[in-house]
């Protein structure tokens, strides 16, 4: 009897192909504060170790078919891509910000743009190597991830999309948004297989018109509603290609549950006065990455490696330039 | 015990047995081809977990690595038994994510205790060491910048600029800055300093004063906030919170963030009272040294307590200036809102308010040993020059 119920309860578990979240709360606080802890001792320094251990919580605590994912990255590998937007992002900011105090009144206009201009030209770079970095070091049954975009192309698809998205006054923004996560897909790999991603442009905006609508109509009230919209409309574009076919995600959240999770998450912060904020956030990542599953049929178990080694000497030191986290 | 073997070359999970050494773990598992295969993982090489949480992975080996997935935490629990020295397992976050509840909320008090003193003590401390390392010529170059910005947007009087610098001259107070001062047309009574000698002064203010020891006593004020070194102070104290606040919130939700912010605020402001006041008891000693009778500085705040009683609706028009080292505060016309504000005033104001200036200026005029000051006889006629093309306005 007691068998029967807990099947019933636990009906997710036997289904291999969607994904778990198994990680505690009470670890995850306990990981959060000791990160805390250290960073005040530390200055801040400690930021990157600390990213890096909640991730390794949050990779190794997600399940699928049976096995659960590896986050191989490291903190000194975090700290350096760390540094390398600290100092990018301290330099503008202090532009930005006290500009009037160190650069001479005629030239700080130019300053200003400049820095503008160069926080555009860095945000394309800044995805590129967060995909590329991300990707490398997750791994799922010893097979790696990997991104194989380049550069170059990327550059070119998001400034002609930039600038698309301003002549159009920002109505192609949503193409901008669609073609960036369909070029990071197409070129993500995991092993042997690869992942594709159909959402368009025109659909993105209408679902946003939609969504944007009900929004307002209902004051607000409808935002995790339409917040799940969108998680739906990415997550069942994307799928896996194995052997030529293609193996779609699909997602069973809902608004109205999410709705609840967000209540109960925001009503703890408020008793616990923030103190349980991680619990929050975790409830609520939690909730989402569980409603993911992909289409039967996808194997798991005849996956080949194929990335190289993150490592290999000869990519590394100009690879690792654009290797980048924060 | 039930385990699984991934050999880094395809996903297929093997099961897999798994030999105690000494030294090595040896795992049989069946290939491919159906033929029986070893491997042996030296202890000292399995890579650390280091945040072992539920994991029930244990890895081996560079790129690719070779994974085993154990059934549960008890499997692990056993192998860990078996190499209780070995360092794959050893990992502070491990004695951390196994505190009980109890030792959780121990650690948040503990913790929130730490960031009050970081926060209120720690910061604070390495912004003031920083400022106090900006090379004086720098400081220059930063003041003169701010102020050729400000200066934009406002009329300079350069006779009576030139007029106030002689006044300053005469004065000769202490200082190792080249301190330049300019007034500029203003209806608003109120002066400030800037980093490295500059000095902006409001015509409003010179209309309200009416001794020459008054006018002394708030370029005395103004040349302390400068040698001080004030602004450059409460400019690195922000900028260092502000820092720490982006790097420490990095994970720390909105709602923390909020109150971190605040608190910063009032934080700040009572730093900028004790500034304040270090710039009145300063000057007034700078006005002692250089035999001036410092009556002028409490003479001073006195009009200014008859202005804000007396203060009208007209002036209610002023520009915000910024409060870091300027003179008064910008209290005008009273709505409700400044009633409740003038209440919380202790806690929120930028300023000392001016009785309690008054009170510790007397306190401290009357600890000083000399009592009797000749002045400067030249100060008068100069000071009627100044104050005769502020009447003709």
């Amino acid at each position: 009897m007691e068998q029967a119920t807990q099947a019933v309860k636990h009906y997710r578990s036997s289904d291999e192909h969607s994904v778990k979240f198994v990680g505690s709360y009470k670890q995850y606080l306990g990981l959060w504060l000791y990160n805390i802890l250290l960073t005040i001792v530390t200055l801040g320094i400690y930021n990157p170790w600390a990213k890096c251990a909640i991730r390794k919580f949050l990779w190794q605590e997600t399940e699928i078919a049976g096995s659960r994912f590896e986050w191989h990255g490291t903190g000194k590998e975090m700290f350096k891509g760390f540094i390398k937007a600290y100092l990018i992002l301290g330099g503008l900011l202090l532009v930005l910000n006290f500009g009037p105090l160190f650069i001479p009144p005629e030239m700080l206009v130019w300053a200003v743009l400049s820095a503008y201009l160069l926080i555009l030209l860095l945000v394309p770079l800044a995805i590129h190597g967060m995909a590329r970095y991300r990707f490398s070091r997750t791994s799922l049954r010893g097979i790696y991830l990997g991104y194989r975009g380049k550069l170059k192309e990327f550059y070119g698809l998001t400034t002609r999309d930039f600038l698309f998205t301003i002549i159009t006054f920002g109505i192609y923004g949503f193409w901008l948004e669609v073609n960036i996560r369909k070029y990071i897909l197409e070129h993500a790999r995991y092993g042997n297989v690869s992942a594709a991603y159909d959402g368009k442009g025109g659909q993105l905006l209408g679902l946003a018109f939609l969504q944007g609508l009900l929004v307002m109509i209902t004051l607000y009230l409808y935002t995790p509603w339409a917040i799940i919209e969108f998680f739906k409309f990415h997550v069942k574009n994307t799928s896996l290609v194995q052997n030529e076919r293609r193996y779609y995600f699909e997602t069973n959240a809902s608004g109205g549950k999410y709705f609840v999770v967000l209540l109960k998450a925001i009503g703890l912060i408020v008793i616990t006065l923030g103190i349980a904020t991680p619990i929050a956030q975790l409830m609520i990542h939690k909730y989402l990455v569980e409603t993911i599953s992909i289409a039967p049929g996808f194997s798991f178990d005849g996956i080949q490696q194929t990335e190289e080694s993150y490592k290999d000497a000869t990519g590394d030191d100009m690879g690792d330039i654009l290797d980048l986290d924060f | 015990m039930k385990a699984f073997f991934n050999d880094g070359k395809t996903s297929k999970r093997r099961d897999c047995e798994i030999e105690f050494h000494a030294d090595k773990l040896k795992i049989r598992y069946i290939d491919e081809q159906q033929s029986p295969l070893t491997t042996l993982w030296e202890i000292s090489q399995i890579s650390r977990l280091e945040v072992r949480t539920s994991s029930t992975n244990l890895k081996y080996g560079e790129y690719p690595q070779e994974v085993l997935e154990l059934s549960s935490q008890k499997d692990l629990d056993y192998i860990i038994g078996k190499y209780p020295d070995a360092s794959f397992h050893k990992s502070t976050y491990n004695t951390f994510t196994t505190f009980g509840w109890k030792g959780l909320m121990a650690l948040v008090f503990t913790l929130v205790a730490l960031s009050m003193i970081f926060f209120f003590y720690g910061a604070p401390m390495l912004a003031e060491v920083f400022a106090r390392t900006i090379p004086e010529e720098y400081e220059t170059y930063i003041g003169r910048n701010v102020q050729q910005a400000y200066l934009q947007y406002l009329e300079v009087d350069s006779s009576r600029s030139q007029l106030v610098q002689d006044f300053y001259e005469l004065l000769d107070y202490e200082s190792n800055y080249n301190v330049q001062i300019v007034v500029v047309e203003s209806d608003i009574a109120n002066a400030f300093a800037l980093p490295g000698g500059f000095i902006v002064v409001y015509s409003g203010i010179l209309e309200i004063i009416e001794k020459e020891d008054e006018l002394a006593a708030l370029l005395a004020h103004e040349v302390s906030h400068i040698n001080g070194r004030h602004s450059l102070r409460m400019l690195s104290r922000n900028l260092s919170t502000y820092l720490l606040i982006s790097i420490l919130t990095g994970d720390v939700g909105g709602f923390s963030s909020v109150i971190i912010e605040n608190s910063h605020l009032i934080n700040n402001l009572s730093f900028s009272r004790t500034l304040e006041k270090e710039a009145d008891i300063s000057g007034m000693r700078l006005m002692i040294e250089a035999n001036i009778d410092p009556q002028g500085m409490v003479d001073l705040f006195k009009r200014f307590t008859h202005l804000q009683d007396s203060i009208s609706d007209s002036l209610a028009e002023r520009i915000d200036v910024d409060t870091t080292s300027s003179f008064i505060t910008d209290d005008s016309a009273k709505t409700f809102s400044q009633v409740l504000w003038e209440k919380a005033e202790p806690v929120f104001s930028t300023h000392p308010a001016p009785k309690n200036r008054i009170e510790y200026l007397e306190r401290e005029m009357l600890d000083s040993s000399i009592t009797n000051f000749n002045g400067k006889p030249s100060l008068k006629g100069l000071f009627e020059s100044i104050k005769s093309k502020t009447d003709r306005l």
